[in-house]
């Protein structure tokens, strides 16, 4: 009895506001609040966006400010190591095995002192760091346009046949279902066979075959938010269908589509690569970092690294997209968090 | 679910159909043929067309075709003269089978096992050294998988041969190579799988009955997660056929994704055609028997269409 | 009677990444041989906390700070995870709140009935089949023999929670652990699976922990009845001291906000306010913010509990010697009247304070 004290006011009936009563103890966040929080918080997904901005940065920037013109061939200087300055770290100092001798390819290859290739060059004496970094621009810009169009065409497609449903949505989803039917790449491939190769029929192609999983994300979010009390209202009061499109549907869509969206650009990368790769993708001379795979695959059992930096800078782009990718999503939806 | 049944393959059929009429006006459409080098006399280009059938109106080109497509008959390569492209498939379509299906049993079966690790271990190392292993094996493209695998394990260490088409361990490093996507995107759908099914009040109940984990887990919680699993099998036949044009071609393997590449690098249109068909014909397939089996395994699924 | 059961100061932390959340702040009851026992509050009250843990079943990021749970005199939070699993399913098993989830959607039911008894005892597989065709008939599946090998969907909600409680009955619990096992059913299969766990208590000789929101389910299976509010045991009692005799006014508003025959009031009387954070759990009596009898030192200080009757204690200020006499609110008032009639010889209640430690 001794622990409670107790004085003559303790017995007066206390006024409580009625605000107390409904007060609610955590700050109220709208959804998209609450998941970039919840996406601030997951290290991973930030660090794989800083990776990104960095990359897209420098791959932009090296427009203006490149370490050498990435076209540019210097056939004497060709498949020189890479070599930074005057710095002698093994791996980067211009030495390397030339005729079975571990000599100084520079000064074999007689380039004057102060010019110095990062990663090195090419077979047609190019500066493979230049390239790659016109060649992360190029892959970045294909994978970017492809995803625009994918992302155009899929939600179109998908609110157009979730919401309409009955015959059109029968049709349309037959449509898919046959498009489905052959392998992606096959179909890429056809196109690319049938246009010109080159940037834009790329670009088409890979847009041609991506939409198909975004609409049938997007159908089946639309069947289910179309019987939604909300949109019901919407209709009740005479909304146009486009304006509830645009007002109701694509924001609660949008989660979808971000996270889509982030899946789908990695996918792109890939298939440029993949298209680059086996020859029929970005035209020579231009350089994608499947064309620098593809040449660096040529001479790869000798001079490695021109394959081993282009392989690391598309693994990471993949990797990192990837990552915020899965974080993006984890934010989204918190059930499927870890 | 007969009836059922009786309706996928129609609309298979009908799939079929439309993609044949559609590579083949594709073709139609295609810049060059391999017989548009100019140096040809006149003469001899008329009687290689006469022989391809190419003098005939497009429609009746296009009825012959679809009539040579129901016999498996997709004409004659352009690349190897005198070569049926249904024989050249057949020739080269047993690696090609052969290291598809080693990738996907080994891909899923890994797969599987890494995905119930780390959902049975959440959130511990375990966990998130099966996380990376799944989202590198996403992330790094095959083929630089393939050349890295290539350089290290055959060529500098001398482990596996390089690119010699010669029995099992030749076919060793092109399945791994190729099995790397499915067993991240399986590990990756197990894992979610069984976190989901983990949680579950079935599984509480399981404990509550005194089950260990361990019998938890083998009675209840794997095969409740392992059903879904059926449902990316299609997918994962896309990625295998995708993946098999490059590796087959990293490690000079005689199959049909190498012949693929090259049709298309010397525009071997039948080729082409045939293998497209050959293709969409496999697929199809296999999402057809993925669609069975999943109402097989599924008790909920079976007795529904049962009953209906 | 003996004690079964004994919970003593029972204390759990949850940890999430918004920090500790206190779900069970010092909760203490027992349960006699064959009784039942009711829990009742609102959701994130603790009631099914207290439960996971007497089965040893708290989830990975629970921890428990303080106290003993004594399962015939051992304590059950001492065991090995292998002396868990002998007792559950075996000694004191659990009936779960949804039917429609708590099976096994890809296991014949035969199968998942005759598990638990093969589990606990060395029986053959055909004899413990045909045990589980004979309980399945016990708990009202019809034709049971023949069904053996349906699969959950097959049957309906009702049918499947007498499915669940087959489950938990095979082995003869000493102790069956009901964790709102109507709420998701249809009202009039509630009265059913109500009805059926009564009678089953007394065919196979079982104490019953049910926990509820709804004091209505209450009064036809309870014998004495836990309260809980934000983590605490509030007000504990038999069953008819709860409902005709309650002290404390979080009490007095679940009985307010239950229909009953006799009042003909229009509207019901809802609680107002949400129930508090347990994040950082209020200073006093969490029911504070919410209760228009709240007095000041109900801001202040907890209040101890204060003993009514030698079966009857309550958690709340009003019942201190110096507390003001309070205008009950109609119905409490009504049900003191039906409480004197039962009692006739009750003076006003003799309260003494008991530690709360």
């Amino acid at each position: 009895m001794a622990d409670y004290k107790i004085n003559a006011d303790s017995f007066k009936l206390a006024h409580i506001e009625k605000e107390a009563q409904e007060h609610i103890s955590t700050p109220s966040l709208t959804f998209t609040q609450d998941a970039f929080r919840r996406l601030k918080k997951n290290k991973v997904a930030m660090v794989s966006l800083w990776i990104l901005c960095i990359m897209i940065f420098l791959s932009v920037i090296s427009i203006w400010f490149s370490p050498h013109n990435p076209n540019t061939q210097h056939l004497n200087w060709n498949n020189l190591p890479p070599k930074l300055g005057n710095l002698n770290i093994p791996g980067f100092n211009g030495h390397g095995l030339v005729r079975g001798e571990y000599i100084d390819a520079y000064k074999a290859s007689k380039v004057p002192d102060g010019t110095w290739f990062a990663l090195g060059t090419d077979s047609l004496g190019r500066d493979l760091l230049s390239r790659i970094l016109a060649g992360t621009r190029v892959s970045l810009f294909v994978a970017f346009m492809a995803t625009l169009f994918d992302l155009t065409i899929g939600i179109i497609y998908g609110i157009v046949s979730g919401w309409n449903g009955g015959m059109i949505d029968n049709i349309l989803q037959r449509i898919i279902e046959i498009i489905s039917s052959v392998p992606n790449l096959v179909v890429v491939i056809l196109m690319l066979l049938v246009f010109k190769p080159g940037l834009l029929s790329i670009i088409v192609a890979i847009a041609f075959t991506g939409w198909v999983t975004m609409a049938r994300l997007i159908r089946a979010q639309t069947l289910q938010l179309r019987d939604q009390e909300f949109i019901l209202a919407a209709k009740t009061l005479g909304e146009s269908p486009i304006k509830i499109a645009w007002k109701h549907l694509i924001p609660n869509l949008s989660s979808t589509i971000i996270i889509q969206t982030m899946f789908t650009i990695p996918t792109a990368i890939f298939f440029e690569a993949f298209l680059s790769y086996i020859g029929i993708g970005i035209p020579a001379p231009k350089a994608s970092l499947g064309t620098l795979l593809s040449d660096g695959q040529k001479n790869f059992r000798f001079l490695p690294y021109q394959m081993v930096y282009p392989a690391i800078v598309i693994s990471v782009l993949m990797l990192a997209f990837n990552l915020l990718a899965d974080g993006l999503r984890d934010a989204f939806d918190p059930r499927s968090a870890r | 679910m007969a009836k059922y049944i009786v309706k996928r393959v129609f609309y298979l059929l009908l799939t079929l159909f439309i993609i044949a009429s559609a590579t083949f006006f594709l073709m139609k459409l295609m810049p060059g043929t391999p017989f548009n080098n100019p140096k040809i006399p006149a003469e001899q280009l008329a009687a290689l067309r006469k022989a391809n059938g190419l003098d005939k109106p497009v429609i009746v080109q296009y009825g012959k075709y679809l009539l040579g497509v129901l016999h498996g008959d997709f004409g004659t390569s352009y690349q190897f003269a005198g070569q049926s492209v249904s024989h050249l498939i057949a020739s080269r379509v047993a690696p090609s089978l052969q290291i598809g299906a080693q990738a996907m049993v080994v891909g899923t079966l890994l797969g599987i096992l890494l995905g119930a690790i780390a959902a049975i271990r959440a959130n511990s190392w375990v966990d998130s050294v099966a996380t990376i292993f799944a989202i590198l094996g996403r992330s790094i493209p095959n083929f630089v998988f393939a050349a890295l695998m290539q350089y290290w394990l055959a060529y500098k260490w001398h482990i596996f041969p390089i690119a010699l088409w010669d029995g099992f361990s030749s076919s060793i490093l092109p399945t791994l190579a190729l099995a790397m996507a499915p067993l991240a995107q399986t590990a990756r759908f197990m894992r979610t799988e069984m976190v989901d099914v983990l949680n579950s009040d079935y599984i509480e109940l399981a404990r509550s009955k005194g089950e260990s984990e361990w019998q938890v887990v083998a009675k209840h919680a794997l095969r409740n997660s392992m059903i879904p699993i059926v449902t990316i099998i299609g997918p994962m036949a896309v990625d295998l056929m995708v993946g098999s044009l490059v590796v087959e071609n990293i490690f000079a393997i005689p199959g049909i994704g190498e012949q693929f590449v090259r049709s298309i690098l010397t525009n071997d249109y039948p080729t082409i055609m045939g293998l497209t068909m050959m293709y969409s014909v496999m697929l199809v397939v296999v999402l057809l028997i993925v669609d069975i089996l999943y109402g097989f395994i599924d008790p909920r699924i079976r007795l529904a269409g049962g009953s209906k | 009677m003996s004690k079964i059961l004994e919970v003593n100061n029972l204390e759990i932390d949850f940890h999430t990444y918004a920090g500790e959340v206190h779900a069970i702040r010092n909760v203490s009851f027992d349960l006699e041989k064959g009784e039942t026992l009711a829990i009742v509050g609102e959701s994130g009250s603790g009631k099914s906390v207290t439960l996971r843990t007497i089965m040893g079943l708290l989830a990975k990021n629970g921890e428990v700070v303080n106290g003993e749970v004594l399962f015939n005199g051992e304590d059950i939070l001492k065991k090995s995870n292998k002396e868990l699993n002998d007792m559950r399913g075996n000694d004191i098993s659990m009936i779960f709140q949804d039917p429609m989830t708590s099976l096994d959607p890809t296991m014949p039911i035969g199968k998942q009935v005759a598990e638990v008894l093969r589990i606990h005892n060395s029986v053959s597989k055909k004899s413990a089949m045909e045990e589980a065709a004979r309980v399945l008939e016990l708990v009202g599946i019809k034709d049971a023999r023949n069904r053996l090998k349906d699969y959950p969907h097959q049957f309906s909600g009702g049918q499947r929670q007498r499915i669940v409680i087959a489950i938990a009955i095979i082995n003869n619990p000493q102790i069956l652990i009901a964790d709102e096992p109507t709420t998701a059913l249809d009202v009039t299969i509630q009265a059913q699976i109500i009805d059926l766990l009564k009678e089953l208590q007394t065919k196979i000789d079982t104490s019953i922990i049910f926990i509820t929101h709804d004091l209505g389910v209450v009064a036809g299976i309870a014998d004495r009845v836990a309260v809980m509010y934000a983590g605490k045991i509030v007000e504990f009692g038999t069953v008819d001291e709860i409902f005709y005799n309650a002290q404390h006014p979080y009490t007095w508003g679940l009985l307010e906000s239950m229909p009953t025959l006799e009042t003909n009031t229009k509207r019901l009387h809802a609680i107002p306010g949400t129930p508090p954070s347990l994040l950082d759990p209020p200073v006093g009596d969490a029911f504070a913010p919410r209760n228009a009898y709240a007095m000041q030192i109900d801001t202040e200080q907890e209040p101890p509990f204060f003993q009514v009757s030698p079966t009857h204690k309550a958690a709340t200020w009003l019942l201190h010697p110096d507390a003001p006499k309070v205008e009950l609110p109609p119905e409490i008032a009504r049900r003191r009247e039906i409480w004197k009639k039962m009692n006739p010889e009750t003076k006003k209640p003799q309260t003494t304070e008991k530690g709360a430690d």
